[in-house]
């Protein structure tokens, strides 16, 4: 089957290099991600299948485990909230310094993660600027959860705007006239009909953050405190595990987070290919 | 596609009264581009209005106006006697249907054209059940019964263009407005929709306005015809008046194929280049003026009665007859005129020829 649309796709297509041009991605994607993916699976399992299930059990992994993927979620979702009305902003309205901040967006991907991470910790530190503001209420940032949380919003802002934004500015300004004549107002034309149009571009830059807020390490670890069972993400634990030449138990929280990743990608991406073929191209 | 079967006669639609809308003296600039300079216009309840120009005549800038969409720089717009400019578009009560559809594509056909009752406010909205009677009720009167759970990605344009028209229609909207409704539509589809739209007004008896470039399509379907270009109203006429009695050479110009040669008028009678052709010109004072004629309104004159005489520089096919381009007079004017296939006139050859239609414009 696979092989007489290869060849029908040769015979028929105007686009020449078809053959060349999936060679060229299979190599490379077995180059960058496929052979050191099989590896960690081969490194993983190098110990048994009780020895797997141990270290997958272990509380302090389930832990980290826990942590990485709740903070990464309540991140990407700050950023979904935050990254719409950045790139609304953006988009919408003409205002002095609108180039400055459509720059200012993607720092976060351009600043080293360890000094973001120890900006972040010095800002926020119970002395810290902002910290020391917050600290006659009780409320701690740095070394706790909410400190996490904040690093990850810091890192994964530029996803949501960034896949947002040219959607929107392809938004079709008629769908908004023509809700207006029917009798909705701005707010119900909002939900109504701009934000179900953005929905598959949202959950795209939300996917993204997510799956970079659950690989951070740098910003994370000085923030973070990394205090065992309470603010120690799963990267940080995979390089403990490595530091103890536990390669056995790296590797298999590792795998843990590549199969959890996996899936809720996969996931996202569904939700996404059902709403682009149910809504195609009008 | 399938084709459009005609509206059955007496299934009628239950509407609000149609209403007048007057234009008075509307103006618009956008920076300081002017868009409409003072366009007045005065439209009796239940007519079909065409306005009818070239893109930059302000045709468009004036349906924003009306619905809302836009706001004009000075004048007033009345809906039924009242002040319309007061009112936001939401409160307007417009149907506006625009060239590229504007459907929301992530609803389906009956979401789409049940939009507009269901954003009412919750005192005014009618009953789930009453929404559904009235949605498929429309897409009956647009034919597209059956279609409610499609998505508009799986409708040709012409089907969406119906969906359209049933969301506009389901407002039961005071004045309906279409901005080059079949714009994008192939030529077959347009001509179906057409009759069908005025079938569909006939029935519904809304006051509409609708735009378009298109001739033939403002000649076949308006009551009236208004002609705009440059920011201005050239005509306002029946498509018999608009046709038949231009009033200024752009309006003959725009709405058909036209040739014209600069004449002068003495007593009443058109000449050439200093010789008589014979062709009447009451009304028109002595001196200076435009003659306009139809290439398919001209006679091939055979023997020595007064006529236009020219060098013939190309022929083309053109429908049933031969189209020809002369140069006329020692300016060389180039016209266009149609010529029976018989006749055996020959590049670079001359003929002569008298138009037995024509219009004479005041310079």
């Amino acid at each position: 089957m696979a092989a007489t649309t290869i060849a029908s796709v040769r015979k028929s297509s105007v686009i020449p290099g078809f053959g060349l041009a999936l060679g060229v991605t299979l190599t490379y994607l077995s180059l960058i991600v496929l052979i050191p993916l099989a590896g960690l699976f081969w490194r993983s399992a190098s110990g048994g299948l009780d020895q797997f299930i141990r270290i997958a059990t272990d509380p302090r992994t389930l832990a980290a485990l826990r942590l990485s993927f709740t903070a990464s979620f309540y991140a990407a979702a700050v950023n979904l909230v935050f990254g719409l009305i950045l790139a609304w902003i953006l988009v919408r309205y003409r205002f002095p310094g609108r180039r400055f901040i459509d720059a200012v967006i993607d720092l976060p991907f351009a600043l080293p993660t360890a000094v973001a991470g120890i900006a972040l910790t010095t800002l926020y530190a119970p002395n810290g600027w902002i910290g020391s503001l917050l600290q006659p209420f009780g409320i701690r940032i740095a070394y706790t959860e909410t400190g996490i949380i904040i690093a990850l919003i810091f890192i994964g802002l530029p996803f949501v705007v960034r896949s947002v934004q040219p959607v929107l500015e392809d938004l079709d300004r008629e769908v908004e006239e023509v809700a207006a004549t029917l009798g909705a107002t701005r707010r119900q034309t909002v939900r109504r009909v701009v934000m179900p149009a953005l929905l598959p571009a949202s959950l795209t830059g939300f996917a993204l953050a997510f799956a970079r807020a659950v690989g951070e390490y740098g910003s994370v670890i000085f923030i973070a405190g990394n205090s065992p069972y309470k603010t120690e993400i799963a990267p940080l634990l995979i390089v403990i595990k490595l530091e103890e030449f536990s390669y056995a138990g790296a590797t298999t929280i590792a795998v843990l987070m590549l199969l959890a990743s996996f899936l809720i990608l996969l996931v996202i991406n569904l939700i996404q290919s059902w709403s682009l073929r149910r809504f195609g191209d009008v | 596609m399938n084709a459009i079967t005609p509206i059955e006669p007496g299934a009628s639609v239950a509407l609000g009264a149609p209403i007048d809308v007057t234009i008075e003296n509307v103006q618009k600039a956008f920076g300081d581009t002017p868009a409409l300079h003072g366009v007045s216009l005065d439209v009796k309840a239940g007519e079909l209005v065409a306005l009818l120009g070239p893109s930059g005549s302000g045709k468009t800038t004036l349906l924003r106006i009306l619905a809302g969409l836009d706001a004009p720089t000075a004048g007033r717009v009345l809906f039924g006697g009242e002040d319309a400019l007061g009112l936001r578009v939401q409160d307007r009560n417009v149907g506006f249907v625009f060239q590229h559809y504007a459907l929301f594509r992530h609803m389906t056909v009956f979401d789409n054209i049940a939009f507009g009752l269901t954003v009412r406010a919750r005192g005014e909205r009618p009953a789930k059940a009453e929404i559904r009677k009235r949605v498929l009720h429309l897409l009956d009167l647009v034919q597209l019964s059956g279609l409610d759970k499609r998505y508009p990605s799986q409708l040709s344009g012409g089907q969406r263009q119906r969906v359209a028209l049933a969301r506009a229609l389901a407002i039961e909207p005071r004045v309906l407005l279409l901005d080059e409704p079949f714009g994008a539509l192939d030529a077959q589809v347009r001509k179906d929709l057409r009759r069908w739209l005025r079938e569909i007004h006939d029935r519904t008896g809304h006051t509409t306005f609708f735009v378009t470039h298109d001739q033939e399509e403002a000649l076949e379907l308006a009551d009236r015809v208004v002609v705009m270009s440059k920011g201005r109203i050239e005509q306002v006429g029946t498509p018999d008046e608009i046709y038949d009695a231009p009033a200024s050479p752009f309006v003959f110009g725009f709405i058909g194929e036209s040739s014209f040669l600069p004449v002068t008028v003495v007593d009443g009678a058109v000449q050439f280049d200093g010789a008589p052709l014979d062709l009447a010109a009451l009304g028109t004072p002595s001196g200076p003026a435009t003659l306009g004629f139809r290439p398919h309104d001209v006679t091939i004159v055979d023997d020595d009665q007064p006529a236009l005489t020219g060098q013939i520089v190309a022929e083309r096919r053109h429908g049933g007859a031969r189209r020809l381009d002369v140069e006329v007079g020692p300016e060389r004017h180039r016209v266009e005129i149609d010529m029976a296939v018989e006749h055996s006139r020959r590049e670079g050859g001359m003929v002569a020829f008298r138009p037995h239609r024509w219009r004479i414009f005041a310079r």
